[in-house]
């Protein structure tokens, strides 16, 4: 079992230069500055780090909420266990 | 109408990043024409550039800046911190609302785009990085030197290939004499130094595979170049008033275009592109002292602007001194036109007239006094800057010593 929340948490506290223990689902990306520009890079970077596509956020129906860390552990999961199914 | 001077240069230069370094290798006619270590060459069959060396990035800017900067961009800021510093300047809030950046790029973040499409096409990458197009765009150098010194003026980006440079500063003339700014950074920037780019330029079979021997018989071509120049212009009466020290005055300009073929260059439109630059500064033929030339060193080029100086002076252009920095500064594109403009402006400043190096022998085509190897002590009244771009695209600007 992939540990999502694990590389997730890696990659922002990296990003952000914040230690990864501090780091929590309910986290919210506002609180740790992470400005549009940052999310962008952050979501480039979980593609590179698991293989996979995060729909582009144009695709309202799909997108997935980035306002905490936990949601995007949550869609990251969505997407590997679509991924697995197809 | 303000009288508008040139109170600050900064560059980034093959010759070196600081001012002096600069001058004092274009006075000795020392060349910044070597081997290419930026990019791999494997693939390459011209294997010399002018490139900036021992360029460290991190000396000027924090990881996180250069995520976001190609190397244009950055050549860009590190000129117009030096240019700012250089004119003895820390913008106010009014100047920083009201001071303009117009800077001439000719092609953008090359690197950046080689760098992405080699990642797409070659390497079958799903993804590019987001800061891709950040990068790229043409007018990032610009825009940098805009966030970089808190400039919020008239900001943007001139592109006209070799002559960009020179566009922009005569734009920038336009508007500090105006009164519509009261001060402009202006000149160019370039870091065009990628393998796809060079490719580009192979295809062209204009480059050289030895040196830039600009006017000389022998020329075999011209050598692309990289870096930045920017210059502070501002108005006399601003100048005056804070003791600036000035190295001349930004007197006129003119552009022209050829409406004819894409890459050879025509000397009507030259032509037509100095003589608009010199009824614009007020100066008859014979005011003329110098002209720092286009001189790219290609066969076409050098012939021609021989041509066109010549249907412009008549008799006065065997008194006139003619020089080409290329052959020193390699052909920096958008930047070549900014760091020669630096170069005019200081050859007047100075009262030394830099000559054209690695010249060999005279070529019956390129029949003018071309300062040939060794710098002349001559202080210049008056004094040109020639740029002449593909598409044909022309920009002149006119100088004159206080």
């Amino acid at each position: 079992m992939t540990d999502v929340f694990g590389a997730v948490t890696e990659i922002i506290a990296k990003h952000c230069s914040l230690d990864a223990a501090t780091l929590t689902a309910d986290t919210r990306l506002e609180d740790i500055q992470v400005q549009s520009l940052d999310l962008v890079e952050i979501v480039f970077e979980i593609e590179e780090r698991f293989g996979i596509e995060v729909p582009p956020n144009a695709d309202a129906e799909s997108r997935l909420e980035f306002a905490t860390i936990g949601a995007i552990v949550d869609g990251v999961e969505r997407i590997l266990g679509q991924s697995k199914t197809t | 109408m303000n009288r508008v001077v040139i109170t600050g240069i900064g560059v980034v230069s093959p010759v070196g990043c600081e001012l002096q370094a600069f001058w004092d290798a274009l006075v000795e006619g020392r060349s910044g024409i070597g081997p290419i270590t930026t990019v791999p060459t494997e693939r390459l069959a011209a294997r010399i550039a002018a490139e900036v060396r021992d360029y460290r990035p991190e000396a000027h800017f924090t990881a996180r800046a250069t995520a976001l900067m190609d190397r244009v961009a950055q050549f860009g800021v590190v000129a117009a911190r030096s240019a700012l510093a250089d004119a003895g300047l820390v913008l106010d809030e009014n100047l920083a609302r009201h001071t303009a950046a117009i800077i001439g790029t000719g092609v953008g973040g090359q690197l950046s785009q080689d760098e992405a499409y080699h990642r797409l096409y070659g390497e079958n990458a799903p993804r590019l990085h987001p800061f891709t197009i950040p990068r790229l765009m043409v007018n990032s150098a610009s825009s940098h030197i805009s966030m970089d010194l808190g400039i919020r003026g008239p900001t943007f980006t001139i592109a006209s290939a070799c002559a960009s440079g020179t566009h922009a500063l005569g734009v920038a003339l336009d508007m500090v004499r105006a009164g519509r700014v009261p001060m402009a950074l202006a000149g160019g920037a370039e870091a065009c130094l990628a393998v796809g780019t060079i490719k580009g330029w192979e295809a062209l079979r204009v480059l050289s595979n030895d040196t830039c021997r600009p006017f000389s018989r022998t020329r075999s071509g011209l050598v692309l170049g990289e870096g930045a120049a920017i210059l502070v212009l501002e108005t006399l009466d601003a100048a005056r008033a804070r003791g600036a020290r000035t190295y001349a005055e930004l007197r006129g300009y003119g552009m022209t275009a050829d409406a004819a073929d894409v890459t050879a260059p025509d000397a009507e439109g030259e032509a037509a592109a100095m003589r608009a630059a010199l009824a614009d500064a007020g100066l008859p033929v014979d005011a003329i002292d110098y002209i720092n030339a286009h001189g790219t060193g290609t066969a076409l080029n050098d012939a021609t602007e021989t041509a066109a100086i010549r249907a412009v002076f008549g008799e006065h252009a065997k008194r006139l001194a003619v020089s080409s920095c290329k052959a020193v500064l390699g052909h920096g594109l958008g930047a070549a036109g900014a760091l020669e403009a630096a170069a005019t402006a200081l050859a007047l400043h100075h009262g030394i007239l830099p000559p054209t190096a690695n010249f060999e022998e005279p070529d019956p085509a390129c029949d003018l006094d071309v300062i040939p190897n060794i710098a002349r002590q001559q202080q210049a009244a008056h004094a040109l800057s020639n740029s002449f771009a593909f598409g044909g695209l022309n920009a002149v600007l006119v100088f004159s010593a206080l």
